[in-house]
This record gives structure tokens, C-alpha cells and sequence, in this order.
């Protein structure tokens, strides 16, 4: 009797509000700060102002106007084009270096890892706003640390005010934003390679393989889908980055525009700049267009690079 | 396992790499170093030697008098962190129930829901922007710090869902059907037994959602720039723009930025790094 | 083909030592099974022959030379894993040449000693598969034809039979003997499984904590245990172990009395008598073990034939003649 009845309240069709309410605080806050705003966004891209000021359906005209009017799509390749140079960067330099020292972290014979870890991990702690004063300050001339320090190695000719420059401004914050992210393929690889059974490597290096040869072809064969993983993770990082542009350079993206990229071009639209007053409207427009270039780059990697990664359980 | 260093193993280069490692490690620690050690010097000092440490004759405080008098470094550091423990605490206790209720209850669409909630993960927040803006205007919460913990929650809740969602599915089944045939409730299982075990993945989660919580600048910056909502690192971003000449304030204003989140990070190292290499993050 | 020699052969890690000074002489062409317990050091000392672990000290030479300090690929060896170590991501003809193309060896060359490998452990059709599409059998032969490839003098396997089910490990035992019985390369074969050790072997190193215990052929082993441990160890099931004290005809020097059960006959008439009460009764069909506790209280098991009627609580009287018998002094060491 007992027992009918415990599974009647298990298996019978009572209503299951248990899992209504377990999952209803997450589901509505997300849905409502998080999935709402998206489509929303999305949805008053299609709007805009009529001369009476009121919202008005406009369908497409928001992206003709962002990339057929000659102002703003200027603007808008530039802060593209920048944002590609930022994520080119990253991916040749901060991914790179990333692996190597995750490769080198995972050697057998280094000690003291967990410190080298900890360490290298720390600027990655830290916020954008912080590290971009930081290197501002290193960087100035008036204070002359970087020169000085190039003194000690003989390059003091080559130094420049390199923030300063139309030329060298966006490879500098670029390469600072690598040096405070760069822990984070490090920590992702470095995961990834201890996850290879130490029997592969033996049995690699009584097949007679050196070290160079046991990473090249053994474990980074293995590692690949994390490499896939980290590029995936740098793109969006990047194509929604803005702290450290604003931090350093302001919503302007100086000098003359030269570091401007989506996330400051999309700043200044919606919020204004100088005289210029925000334009929500066009604001929803750049955010759809990052939307969607995030979502391409998300889609590229899962249908074309991802179902060429197979993923090794071990 | 613990292995001894095997003498055939050992690249030419054993050196080598603890050298390059080194070095690196020096190339991430310097800048912050320079930083926090010159924020202890007279001005003078700052510019005469930038690579020295204080030393008795250049050792002074006056760039944090200057911080401390010229703005309310204290209100930011306490707006950051009731943000932060705010955030935490929802997103672990609602994240927990829902991962709870995907992992647990086969449901119809319980796959779809979780797809939809992992949504997140790779969608910046941030895109929405302009319809946060206008929902927090409309529900009157500009300029508070409500606005930025319901944003705030909802970030983080993909990640930690997920990797709970993913914890959850190790607790051994023995455990809850043992507790259901006693004819313990769902929520008292859920509280009594679940929660609890959940302990050891919510240090991993809590680092991963709440230092991007902590180091955030946009939001602060459009739901609630002014003074009284301020968080420390919007206040150093403001401050700094501020008095961008005055290299003592500039530095102290930096420097107390950043020991806190350093405090943090080595006590908490330990779990961080266990949770991405344990592979939380995939 | 080539003997291998470890002379006092040492390791240990800081101030933990893991094996005593070993010598082993491992005859050219020689089955040679490292069996003991786990933590008793016996993979340890192959990965040391392997070269995948340092030698703290002594020498070891394979075909009479001295190998401390070549690595692993110029020791003419290969070695089949536990887990077979198989490259996840290369299917079995590149698992197979793995070693071969770091050789630098022509493709055709590589080609032709694949396929031959291949032949012998029938993997023709599985080449271009990838590990995870072969069974736990299939891949145990593709980790041996990954070693027959490198056309070595030594094979060293390490627990090869640990991950299959029962069926597969007594065929697989036969295969890796017939095997062997063809190619005629020396092998060193890590086991914990006594029966494996005496199935295969043509010697038999018994390891314990380090220290080699016994080196003898199965039947010595099974016959003249040098001590305890090796006569604990060895035969299925375990060897009795009786307190001479409450007998009268033994030396005083006589610390242990030994007997296997299935030397103990029911008889009153033996030159040794147990009596006892039969605590429960297996019966396998060919055989019955009772299990039974002597007058002095020692737990006793006694295999009999199948057709044996003993009952539980039954008192019974078994017996042994004194040839069966082993006797140990107060260090463990046999005395007769």
C-alpha cells in the first residue's frame, strides 16, 4: 500500500511543478536580462525615428545606412578592419606563445610548474581598465621606463611612443592585450596535454622518437580540438572586446581613429561622442552586426572546423 | 605519479626551458610589480629611478592620501564587492536548481532548454546593450546596483549552469533514489542532499563567473556611472582620466586596484587552476 | 636476439627504495615472467630495461652490452603496454610504422613489414581502422604487431592481458606462446597473475618488495618454494600454512609446516594428519574445495576430488605424505 503510493507520486501524472520552479529563477532572469535584450536589440535595429520622432518600422534601412552611407560605413570597415588586425594578432602571437609555454610546462623535467602557472596566470586576473594604465604609464615617454629598459639591451634608438602613433597604436594595445591574456591558451592547452596518457609518450619514444617529434606528431595531433576550442574563444573575446581601447584611448579609439574598433565604434554610436548625441537606434544596428559576425565565426567553427577535429577520450 | 627526472629524458635544453619559463614569468610580474612598487614613492622618485624600490628617503604614501581624500575609493570597494557577493550567491543558488532540474528530470524539451541556456556561453551579454539600458530605465533602476546584479546574474548563469550541470551528473544515483523511497520531497533532496555535494564545483564556478564581474567596465559604465554606484574599477577608470598627470595618485589609484584581486587570486589559485585543468571549460 | 643481464640493478626515488639490487640472467631467446604482487616493483624494473626509467644503480646489458645510458629506441627492444598505448589519432598501419617512418625507412619497406606483422596476427582487414573502432582483443594486437614491426631482439610486455575479459586472456596467453614459439625473441612479461606466469613461462622471477624472492622454472617454483612468500604466492588455491608446535615429529628449527591443498588426501593413514570441522563446501564439478578449521584453530583448504560427499559441520581428517610436505625455518627460508 505504502509502496503503490510512493509511485504514484513518482511515475503518475501528478504535474511536476518541482522542476517548474527549479528551473524558473534562472530561466526568467536569463531569458529576460539576457535572451530578451538580443532579439530586442535585434528587433530596434529595424526601427528608427521619423521626423515626428516616433519609432518607426524601417525594415533594412538602419544597414544601408551603416554601410552604404559614406560616413558611417567608413567608419565601419575601419573599426571591422582594426578588430580583424586585433583578433590576427592574437591568434599569431598570444595562441602561439600560449602553446609554447603550455608545452613547456607540461616537460617533464621543469620544476617548480605550479609557481610558473600561477605567475604567468596573473595578469589575466587582473581588469582590462588596470593593465591598460599599466602599460599606458610604461609606455610614456615622459616617465621613460621602456626606453630605459631598451637602453640595458642597446635598442634605446629604436624607441618610440609607440600608444602615440597612427601606425603602431593598435599592433601596441593589441600586443598588450596578448601579454594579459595569454594565460588563458596557456592554462587550455597546458589542461589539454596533461591529458595525454604518459603511456603514449613512452611508447613514442621507444618507438624512437625525439621530443620535437613526440609533440609534433603525437600530441599536437591530440590537442587540436582544444586549439579549435581556444581560436573560437579568442575571436568572440576579441569581436566584443572594448575596455582596453577605452581605458587607454578613450571612446574616440585615437590616435585619429587608428585603434577603433566594434566595440568602441558601437560605444560611440549608441552613447554619442562630443557633439555628436547617441543613437540608439543605429546602436542596436552595429550590436546586430557584431552579433552576427560572432555568430559566423561561432557557425564556421562548428560546421567546418570543429567536425574535422575528432576528440580522443582516452 | 610521481616520476624522477630521467637522465635519457633530458633535453639538451633542461636549462633552457626553466630559462624561457623564467623569463616570461619575470615579463608578466614585472609591469605590476613597477606599478605597486613605485605607488610607495615620492614623485620625485618615480621619475628619478622608476626601476628602484622605495627606499627610506623615497618612501611615501602621499599618492594614496590623494586617492583616498579625492575620491571614495572605500564606497567603490564596498559597491564591487556587494555586487559580487550579491551575484554569487543568486547565481549559485538558482544556477544549482536549474542545473539540478536539466540533469535530474527528464522532462520534455529538457535538451532544448539546455541548449537555450548554454546560449550565453558564447554570446557576449554585451550586445545587448541597448535594451538593457531601456529595460533598466524603465524599471527605474538606473544608477543602482540592483541593475548591475540582474545583469550581472544573468551572465553568469550559462557558464555555471553548464558546469554544474556537467557536476551534477557524477553524484552517484544511489544517493537520491535512496532518499525517494524514504519519501523525502524533491526540494528537500535537492537542499538537503544535492546542494551540499555541490560544495567543491562552486569555488571553480564562483572564480570563473566573478572575476569577469569584478574586472567589468561597460556596464558600470552605461547602468550606473554615477558617483554613489561607482565600482572600483569604473572609479579607477574615471580617476584616472581625471588626474592622468598626477603620478602618485595615478599609481596608488592603480596599485589599490589591484592588491585585492591579487589577494584573492593566490589564495583561490589552487581551485582556479583545478577547474580549467580538470576541464570545467570546454 | 639477445640475452639481457641486470647486475645489481637499483632505484629508487629520494629515500625511497624500490628495488634492492637485482641481478637477473635472462638467456638468449628465453620466456622470462616478472610476477608479484602489485607495488612489488616488477614494472618498474621493465620500464628499466625499457629505458623509460632511470637506473639508480648497477648495469644492465642487452645482447652483451651495456645499456644504462642509450635511450630507449637504441636498446633493441619494443614493449607492449597495459593500456597498448596506441596513437589515438593515426589508424593501425600508421600505429604500426610510427617507428618505422622516425627511422626513416623507405615506404615500400615499411609497406612490406607491416603487412607481414599484419599477416601473422591477422589484423589484414583493421589497417585503416582507428583504435576506437577496434574491439579490446584487436587492439592488444595491434600494440604486439606494433612491437613485431620494430623487429626486436627483446619483447617486454607489461601486464598485456589486464584490460580483456576472461575468455579473451586465456586465447589471447596461447597466441602471445605460439607467437613466441615462432618468432624466438627474448621476452620479458610483467604479470600479477601466477597462472599467466606459470602458463608462459620458461622462468619465472618471483618479485617482492623489491627483492627477487625465487628464480626457477614453473614446476620449481611450484615444487620447491624457496620460501614463504614464493610458496604463498604460487598455486591456486593458496598453500596451507600449519604451526608445527602442536605436532610432534618435527625440529624444533621448523617455524612453518606447508601444504598444498590439493595434496591433502582423506585418509587416516598419512605420514601428516589434520583434523577439523568443515566450515563450508565449493563445489566446482571436478573438483571440491572444503574449507575447514583445524584442532588448533588454523583456516585449512583441501581440494578433492568432485565426487567428494563432505558436508558443512562435518568433522573430517585429512591427511598428506611427508614428500608433499614443505618446511620453512623461522626466517621463511624452505628446510627440506
Amino acid at each position: 500500500m505504502k509502496i503503490a503510493n510512493l509511485e504514484n507520486k513518482i511515475f503518475k501524472n501528478k504535474f511536476p511543478f518541482h522542476i517548474i520552479i527549479f528551473l524558473l529563477p534562472a530561466v526568467f532572469i536569463y531569458s529576460l536580462f539576457m535572451i530578451y535584450p538580443l532579439v530586442d536589440t535585434i528587433r530596434f535595429s529595424t526601427f528608427y525615428p521619423n521626423d515626428a520622432n516616433q519609432l518607426e518600422f524601417v525594415g533594412l534601412d538602419n544597414y544601408f545606412t551603416l554601410l552604404g552611407d559614406s560616413e558611417w560605413s567608413s567608419s565601419f570597415w575601419n573599426a571591422l578592419y582594426n578588430n580583424f588586425i586585433l583578433f590576427v594578432v592574437h591568434m599569431l602571437v598570444q595562441n602561439p606563445i600560449g602553446l609554447l609555454l603550455a608545452a613547456l610546462l607540461s616537460l617533464p623535467v621543469v620544476k617548480g610548474r605550479n609557481f610558473y602557472r600561477t605567475a604567468i596566470f596573473m595578469p589575466t586576473m587582473m581588469s582590462v581598465v588596470i593593465i591598460g594604465f599599466t602599460w599606458q604609464l610604461i609606455l610614456n615617454p615622459l616617465w621613460g621606463v621602456a626606453e630605459e629598459l631598451m637602453t640595458y639591451v642597446g635598442l634605446e634608438d629604436y624607441f618610440q611612443p609607440w600608444l602615440g602613433d597612427d601606425g603602431s597604436a593598435l599592433i601596441t594595445l593589441s600586443l598588450i592585450s596578448v601579454w594579459q591574456w595569454v594565460g588563458i591558451p596557456m592554462m587550455l592547452i597546458y589542461a589539454a596535454l596533461l591529458n595525454i596518457p604518459e603511456d603514449l609518450t613512452e611508447a613514442a619514444e621507444i618507438d624512437g622518437a625525439n621530443h620535437m617529434q613526440i609533440f609534433w606528431r603525437i600530441k599536437l595531433p591530440l590537442i587540436l580540438p582544444t586549439l579549435g576550442i581556444v581560436s573560437v574563444l579568442t575571436f568572440v573575446a576579441n569581436f566584443n572586446a572594448f575596455d582596453l581601447i577605452y581605458a587607454v584611448k578613450g571612446a574616440l579609439a585615437g590616435p585619429n581613429f587608428s585603434t577603433d574598433i566594434m566595440g568602441t565604434f558601437f560605444y560611440r554610436v549608441f552613447f554619442g561622442f562630443q557633439l555628436q548625441i547617441g543613437d540608439p537606434n543605429m546602436g542596436a544596428t552595429v550590436a546586430t552586426s557584431m552579433f552576427l559576425i560572432i555568430l559566423l565565426g561561432i557557425i564556421f567553427y562548428l560546421y567546418i572546423i570543429q567536425r574535422r577535429l575528432h576528440r580522443y577520450a582516452f | 605519479m610521481v616520476k624522477a627526472s630521467h637522465k635519457l629524458r633530458r633535453p639538451l635544453g633542461g636549462i633552457g626551458v626553466q630559462i624561457i619559463l623564467f623569463a616570461y614569468m619575470i615579463l608578466a610580474l614585472w609591469p605590476i610589480f613597477l606599478v605597486i612598487s613605485n605607488s610607495f614613492k615620492s614623485r620625485k622618485a618615480i621619475f628619478n629611478d622608476p626601476m628602484a624600490l622605495p627606499t627610506f628617503d623615497t618612501f611615501s604614501l602621499v599618492g594614496f592620501e590623494k586617492v583616498l581624500t579625492r575620491s571614495s575609493f572605500d564606497l567603490y570597494f564596498l559597491n564591487s564587492i556587494t555586487i559580487m557577493v550579491a551575484t554569487l550567491a543568486i547565481t549559485l543558488l538558482i544556477a544549482s536548481m536549474a542545473a539540478w532540474a536539466l540533469s535530474e528530470y527528464k522532462f520534455r524539451g529538457n535538451t532544448l532548454l539546455g541548449l537555450y541556456l548554454a546560449i550565453g556561453i558564447m554570446i557576449p551579454i554585451r550586445l545587448g546593450s541597448v535594451s538593457i539600458l531601456k529595460l533598466i530605465v524603465s524599471l527605474g533602476l538606473t544608477n543602482t546596483l540592483t541593475a548591475l546584479i540582474l545583469v550581472y546574474v544573468a551572465q553568469s548563469l550559462p557558464l555555471t549552469i553548464f558546469i554544474l550541470n556537467e557536476f551534477m551528473h557524477q553524484i552517484p544515483k544511489d544517493l537520491k533514489e535512496a532518499a525517494r523511497c524514504d519519501g523525502v520531497s524533491e526540494y528537500r533532496i535537492f537542499f538537503q542532499i544535492i546542494l551540499p555535494l555541490t560544495r567543491p564545483a562552486i569555488a571553480t564556478v564562483g572564480i570563473f563567473t566573478m572575476v569577469p564581474v569584478w574586472n567589468d567596465l561597460w556596464f558600470p559604465l552605461i547602468l550606473s556611472p554615477g558617483e554613489e554606484t561607482r565600482t572600483v574599477t569604473l572609479g579607477v577608470q574615471q580617476f584616472v582620466g581625471q588626474y592622468v598627470t598626477d603620478w602618485n595618485a595615478v599609481l596608488a589609484s592603480l596599485t589599490l586596484a589591484i592588491i585585492p584581486i591579487m589577494i584573492v587570486y593566490l589564495i583561490f589559485s589552487r581551485q582556479l587552476i583545478r577547474g580549467i585543468t580538470s576541464g570545467a571549460v570546454k | 636476439m639477445a640475452n639481457i643481464k641486470l647486475h645489481a640493478v637499483r632505484k629508487s626515488y629520494g629515500d625511497t627504495v624500490v628495488i634492492h639490487g637485482v641481478d637477473i640472467d635472462i638467456k638468449d631467446g628465453e620466456f622470462c615472467v616478472f610476477v608479484g604482487p602489485s607495488g612489488c616493483g616488477k614494472s618498474t624494473l621493465l620500464r628499466m630495461i625499457a629505458g623509460l626509467e632511470e637506473i639508480t644503480a648497477g648495469d644492465i646489458e642487452i645482447g652483451n652490452i651495456k645499456v644504462n645510458d642509450l635511450p630507449p629506441s637504441q636498446r633493441g627492444i619494443a614493449m607492449v603496454f597495459q593500456s597498448y598505448a596506441l596513437y589515438p589519432h593515426m589508424n593501425v598501419f600508421k600505429n604500426m610504422a610510427f617507428g618505422l617512418s622516425i627511422k626513416k625507412i623507405g615506404k615500400a619497406e615499411i609497406k612490406q613489414r607491416v603487412e607481414k606483422a599484419a599477416n601473422i596476427l591477422q589484423l589484414g582487414e583493421l589497417l585503416h581502422r582507428k583504435p576506437a573502432e577496434l574491439s579490446g582483443g584487436q587492439r592488444q594486437r595491434v600494440a604486439i604487431g606494433r612491437a613485431i614491426v620494430r623487429d626486436p631482439q627483446v619483447f617486454l610486455f607489461d601486464e598485456p592481458l589486464s584490460n580483456l575479459d576472461a575468455a579473451l586472456r586465456v586465447q589471447t596467453r596461447i597466441e602471445i606462446s605460439k607467437l613466441h614459439q615462432n618468432l624466438k625473441n627474448t621476452v620479458v612479461y610483467v604479470t600479477h597473475d601466477q597462472v599467466e606466469a606459470m602458463t608462459l613461462a620458461d622462468k619465472i622471477i618471483v618479485l617482492n618488495d623489491g627483492y627477487v624472492e625465487q628464480i626457477g622454472k614453473p614446476l620449481e617454483l611450484y615444487n620447491k618454494p624457496e620460501n614463504l612468500f614464493v610458496a604463498g604466492f604460487i598455486g591456486s588455491p593458496k598453500m596451507n600454512f600449519l604451526n608445527p608446535k602442536i605436532y610432534t615429529n618435527f625440529d624444533n628449527n621448523i617455524a612453518t609446516i606447508g601444504i598444498r591443498p590439493e595434496h591433502l588426501i582423506e585418509s587416516k593413514n598419512a605420514d601428516f594428519i589434520i583434523t577439523g570441522k568443515v566450515d563450508a563446501v565449493e563445489r566446482l564439478g571436478d573438483v571440491s574445495y572444503i574449507y575447514l578449521t583445524s584442532q588448533d584453530d588454523t583456516q585449512i583448504i583441501a581440494a578433492t576430488s568432485g565426487s567428494s560427499d563432505v558436508k558443512t559441520g562435518q568433522s573430517v581428517t585429512y591427511g598428506a605424505n611427508s614428500d608433499k610436505l614443505h618446511l620453512f625455518d623461522i626466517n621463511g627460508k624452505r628446510s627440506n
